[in-house]
């Protein structure tokens, strides 16, 4: 999203602090216990399989209304991964289409007409081709539909081939962009299941961050305060995540040593936004085929649902402290580090309370370690 | 003991274990009921999807398969039955009131933060302009919104309850909150810079 569509989606500060920070229904203990149990008393009367299919299914299917920000209906479509044969091949595509339009047939026909000019100019070519036909019928439909279009009359000059072959070049180039654009409308009508799932955390610029105090024995990713969810106090859960921030933030990979680093972060992006699709399709209990490290957008929201909590901890400090989080191969935060002003006090303590619920999905390393300040609220 | 996770329970309920399944209801009710609340815009009818959500998903273990996370599997139940309630009333909400639960439950947890009764009634007079500009919107643009922005889910979560790609789930949120943004305009919330 770019950054005026930012801001056109962008509501009030105040407006903003509600919407994302809106508490659950205030109740108390006993109505909870109580809801509880009024679920659990009918659990008993529950059939198996009683629950209809449709409760079940997508709920709001997609409309006229919806649009993609990842895959704008500008951009082209996904091609197909074999591309035609010939240019007769997509000239009869574009005629076997029930829904093509007329202009687009025209196209095909005389790209078909031309292909046979070209070929008829070739009078080697030709001479083999008719002792072709002689020699055997056609073998397939494709090659008798191609004997029924009628070829004019061979033409008296030689160079002519030359001026029809340019010809039925241009032809192929216009048979391209119609079938493009009709691939485009097809692809435009048919549900956007197919298109690519993207990186609405896809980081855009390439800040750089830097850390305080880091363990020198592992590789560890920096946050920046600016790459995290502005108001993660009112995260309810790691997955509590603000997309159109999420947008903003990046990463930046911090090689050793430890200290100030300024490494780009261009690769580790790039890697990041490979891995995103595939993550989408794993199960989230690990196995083959789990990304080697967390991805960004993960990160940043995990970090972010909880930092809220940890900058609650340093309240009232007035210079920042620093933690390094890191995160075992199933997801959980394995230790948190505190250094800084916090460190050695009870604010350690509550920051590793509340970094430790930050949860990514499993993945393939041994660790992954991110470093964030934490600042003051 | 740690806490078995959401899988887990739902591997145990199956095999007939209710009490893991009570664990997963004490787990998910308040989140559940709070979406609830934000679609129906009724408590008491917030109460009654919650509570219908969880029986319906227990009656329904037995095609969980897995493949996406026992709670946004559990969420779309709500979203389903939650939109089957607000279908099935014979009068539709006109405008937000101070009673209305979404209201409520805002104003309970910034009384506990502040004492400015100007700024608390500054607070009401916005959450009801935004409750109504969220009412104005469509079934489609608002239950995105309320999922991403208000219940705090991920673009692919979100996408995996309402079972759209990604890409459809951040244009709803973009264009809930174009067209959320221009009704709180024309009612005189903007913010500096803006143009009026």
């Amino acid at each position: 999203m770019s950054a005026r569509e930012d801001r056109e989606a962008r509501l009030p500060e105040a407006a903003e602090a509600l919407l994302e920070g809106w508490p659950e229904p205030e109740r108390d203990a006993e109505f909870w216990k109580q809801a509880e149990a009024r679920v659990t008393a009918q659990l008993g009367d529950v059939e198996a399989g009683s629950t209809p299919s449709d409760l079940l299914a997508p709920p709001l299917p997609a409309s006229d209304e919806d649009g993609s920000l990842e895959a704008p209906r500008a951009s082209p479509p996904e091609r197909p991964s074999t591309p035609p044969a010939s240019l007769a091949e997509l000239a009869r595509q574009a005629v076997a289409q029930a829904r093509a339009e007329t202009d687009s047939k025209d196209i095909a026909r005389e790209s078909l007409s031309l292909a046979s000019r070209a070929r008829a100019s070739a009078p080697d070519l030709a001479a083999s081709l008719a002792a072709a036909r002689i020699s055997r019928p056609p073998e397939s439909p494709r090659a008798a539909r191609l004997e029924g279009v009628p070829a004019p009359p061979a033409p008296a000059a030689s160079h002519r081939g030359v001026f029809v072959g340019a010809a039925v070049a241009v032809v192929a180039l216009a048979a391209v962009v119609v079938l493009g654009v009709r691939w485009h409308n097809m692809a435009s009508d048919a549900s956007l299941g197919n298109e690519p799932a993207a990186p609405s955390a896809a980081p855009k610029s390439v800040p750089v961050a830097t850390a305080a105090q880091t363990p020198a024995s592992a590789e560890v990713h920096v946050l920046s305060p600016d790459q995290l969810p502005e108001h993660p106090a009112a995260a309810p859960s790691p997955e509590h995540v603000a997309p159109a921030r999420a947008e903003r933030a990046v990463v930046a990979e911090k090689k050793s040593p430890p200290k100030h680093a300024t490494t780009s972060v261009h690769a580790s992006a790039a890697a990041s936004k490979q891995q995103e699709p595939e993550a989408k399709m794993q199960p989230a209990s690990g196995g083959a085929g789990v990304p080697d490290h967390p991805s960004l957008g993960a990160v940043q929201a995990a970090v972010g649902a909880v930092l809220g909590s940890a900058r609650a901890c340093v309240a009232g400090d007035e210079k920042p402290s620093s933690a390094v989080l890191v995160f075992g191969s199933d997801g959980h935060v394995k230790s948190v580090s505190v250094s800084g002003p916090a460190a050695g006090t009870p604010a350690a303590g509550c920051i590793r309370s509340a970094l430790s619920r930050a949860r990514v999905q499993p993945f393939g390393r041994s660790s992954y370690s991110v470093g964030t300040p934490i600042r003051p609220q | 003991m740690p806490q078995k996770s959401d899988r887990e329970l739902v591997e145990t309920a199956k095999k007939g274990d209710q009490d893991a399944f009570g664990a997963l209801v004490r787990r998910y009710q308040k989140r559940i009921f709070r979406l609830s609340v934000h679609l129906v815009r009724d408590a008491a009818e917030a109460e009654d999807v919650t509570q219908d959500t969880f029986v319906r998903a227990y009656g329904a273990l037995d095609r969980f398969d897995g493949r996406s996370e026992p709670f946004t599997w559990i969420y779309r139940i709500a979203v389903n039955l939650s939109l089957n309630a607000i279908r099935a009333r014979k009068n539709q909400r006109k405008a937000t009131t101070p009673d209305d639960p979404r209201i409520e439950s805002l104003l309970v947890e910034r009384r506990a933060h502040a004492a400015d009764p100007a700024a608390l009634s500054a607070d009401r007079e916005l959450a009801m302009a935004l409750c109504d500009g969220l009412d104005a919107l469509s079934d489609t643009l608002r239950t995105t919104l309320v999922l991403v922005s208000v219940d705090g889910l991920s673009h692919a979560r979100a996408s995996e309850v309402l079972g759209c790609p990604e890409g459809t789930v951040a244009w709803r949120v973009h264009e809930a909150r174009k067209k959320l943004r221009a009704y709180l305009q024309e009612r005189g919330y903007a913010e500096q810079g803006d143009e009026p």
